[in-house]
């Protein structure tokens, strides 16, 4: 696979695999993760995957005196990543994540479906409908970057972010959706929210997601939210 | 078993952060000041990564229930026992019932704790670092109080044994101290080194030219998340929007209000603001230590200057930890 390979800083790389747009390179930067996963380098101490890149973080104290480690590394990716399996289908999961639309759980909900000339039941199917598939996650622990919006719901965030957005809200920014795991501030337009915990901290991984998921949403009632939230489901 | 009688301003207890869930978006955090927190551990002969007491501008009143030996390193705190000053940057042994006043800080801000056996609580997701944003690790998860009680783990070796026991001043020191090159850098300017960041080439020449030459200063809105500077705005040759990619301590992004902030340990994982450049891994203790107010003059280096750096600090704090065990193993300090 074809990419690029720059630092960042003194104890990590950056290899770029493409442009955020396409599902191509989403597609190399899940093969290069599970290239990574399967045969990890000596001196990598991690990765993140983004939209176009994996990052790696190195311990540069495995590099013996008079070897530039930066070299080492990039020699090292670019064989990995020519030993990579191209664009081929990785394996991933499916998340189907239950959401409580509009009300008090998605205020935004009734202005969005009204600038948009829908009714707030076809936001909602719209939006169920979209496949999303998380991208990244990172802003705070859990919080996945997600691609699939369909664009005709795409909307600015609040000209006025809220102080306080309550933990699980799922939103959308711009052209991008997501959900909240903790609460934040934020600038996000909630649309619902969602039962299920994000951020597991006692559990490995501590995500509920997982970059490369594929994600469903689709609509609870507020006795499913309730039953969820009081762990009867 | 140390005991807080009084909290000081921000104590909470740190290691070397947490590694392998930053692909989840769990801050790496840790300490601030690696170099302090290296060193203080190599004084005590302890792994490289245990865990320490991370103190800031005023530290905290503490009691030791029971004997210790610790060593204190960082910025230019003024600790007593009973009225002694306590030396930085060398091992001190304490009996039983010692009372410890960390004090304020005169010069730089932050001031780390290591105990010989380091401090032993429990380690969540593979660190025993404090994430105060999620309430999570460290000493339940928060800064300290006065009240709560650390435990310190089993030392090795005894760094004092025994036949030093008979101790004539409140507390014995060990005769000597850690060098200068592994102490930080402070002072009311400091000279940061950087290396061009991932979107150098989408500033304005301008802005290029004042990062690297006018001077910037520490912000009082400055944390652990980030240091906030202020001086001459810097901005990109044409406004655009990034893609959020993944970022690393040291890390110089430009917000649209053009003040440059410098990612710190509690940074959020990701980030989606142009970077300009990224603070060398040897420069950022002293960016710890500086406090609001302090100078920054920016200068760029290369990444290979950078790493011979590094790996030369580190062959330092080896050599270090080597002597240390060896002075363990000859029968003590």
């Amino acid at each position: 696979m074809e990419c690029t390979i720059y630092p960042l800083g003194d104890q990590a790389a950056v290899c770029r695999l493409g442009e955020a747009g396409g599902d191509d390179t989403e597609k190399r930067i899940r093969a290069a993760a599970e290239r990574l996963e399967a045969d990890p380098p000596e001196w990598l101490i991690e990765f993140v995957t983004s939209y176009t890149s994996v990052t790696v973080y190195y311990d540069i104290r495995k590099f013996r005196s008079g070897h530039a480690p930066f070299d080492c590394v990039q020699r090292d990716l670019q064989h990995l990543m020519e030993t990579a399996a191209p664009a081929g289908e990785v394996s991933r999961r499916t998340v189907r994540l239950p959401v409580l639309y509009g009300g008090e759980a998605g205020p935004d909900l009734a202005e969005l479906a009204l600038r948009k000339g829908l009714s707030e039941e076809e936001v909602i199917r719209l939006h169920a409908a979209g496949n999303y598939t998380v991208r990244m996650i990172g802003f705070s622990p859990g919080f996945p970057f997600l691609s699939g919006l369909p664009p005709i719901l795409s909307t600015p965030r609040k000209e006025t972010p809220r102080l306080r957005i309550p933990a699980r809200s799922v939103g959308i920014a711009g052209g991008q959706a997501g959900v909240y795991p903790m609460e934040t501030p934020g600038g996000w337009q909630l649309i619902g929210r969602t039962p299920c915990e994000l951020f597991l901290p006692g559990r490995v991984p501590p995500s509920l997601l997982h970059p490369g998921d594929r994600l469903e949403f689709y609509p609870i009632t507020q006795a499913q939210y309730d039953e969820w939230r009081e762990g009867r489901i | 078993m140390i005991e807080v009688l009084k909290a000081g301003l921000l104590d909470t207890v740190q290691d070397s952060g947490r590694s392998g869930w930053q692909q989840y978006g769990v801050t790496p955090g840790g300490v601030m000041d690696v170099l302090s927190f290296r060193t203080a551990n190599a004084l005590l002969g302890n792994r490289p990564d245990a865990a320490v007491l991370e103190m800031t501008y005023t530290g905290p009143v503490l009691k030791f229930r029971e004997a210790c030996t610790f060593a204190l390193c960082g910025g230019s705190f003024t600790p007593f026992i009973a009225g002694c000053p306590v030396p930085l940057f060398t091992p001190v042994h304490v009996q039983r019932g010692t009372v410890l006043t960390i004090g304020a800080a005169q010069q730089g801000c932050r001031l780390v704790m290591a105990v010989a056996g380091g401090l032993d609580v429990q380690s969540v997701l593979g660190s025993r670092s404090t994430f105060l944003r999620a309430c999570l690790g460290g000493f339940e998860g928060r800064r300290l109080a006065a009240g709560d009680v650390l435990p310190a783990g089993p030392a090795a070796e005894l760094l004092f044994p025994e036949r030093y026991g008979k101790v004539l001043e409140p507390f014995t020191a060990a005769a000597w101290s850690a060098a200068r090159s592994l102490r930080p850098v402070i002072g009311p300017a400091v000279t940061i080194r950087y290396l061009r960041g991932r979107n150098w080439h989408l500033f304005a020449e301008k802005s290029r030219r004042s990062f690297c030459r006018s001077a910037y200063r520490i912000d009082a809105r400055s944390d652990r998340m980030g240091c906030r500077l202020e001086g001459a705005p810097l901005r990109l040759q044409t406004p655009e929007e990034m893609v959020s990619d993944a970022v690393t301590y040291g890390t110089v992004q430009v917000p649209p209000d053009g003040q440059p902030i410098i990612l710190m340990a509690d940074r959020q994982t990701t980030g989606g603001y142009p970077e300009i450049g990224q603070v060398i891994s040897v420069d950022q203790p002293a960016l710890a230590q500086a406090r609001p107010g302090t100078e920054i003059h920016f200068q760029e280096t290369t990444l290979k200057a950078a790493q011979q750096e590094l790996m030369a600090r580190n062959t330092a704090l080896a050599v270090l930890q080597a002597g240390v065990r060896q002075k363990m193993q000859g029968g003590g300090i």
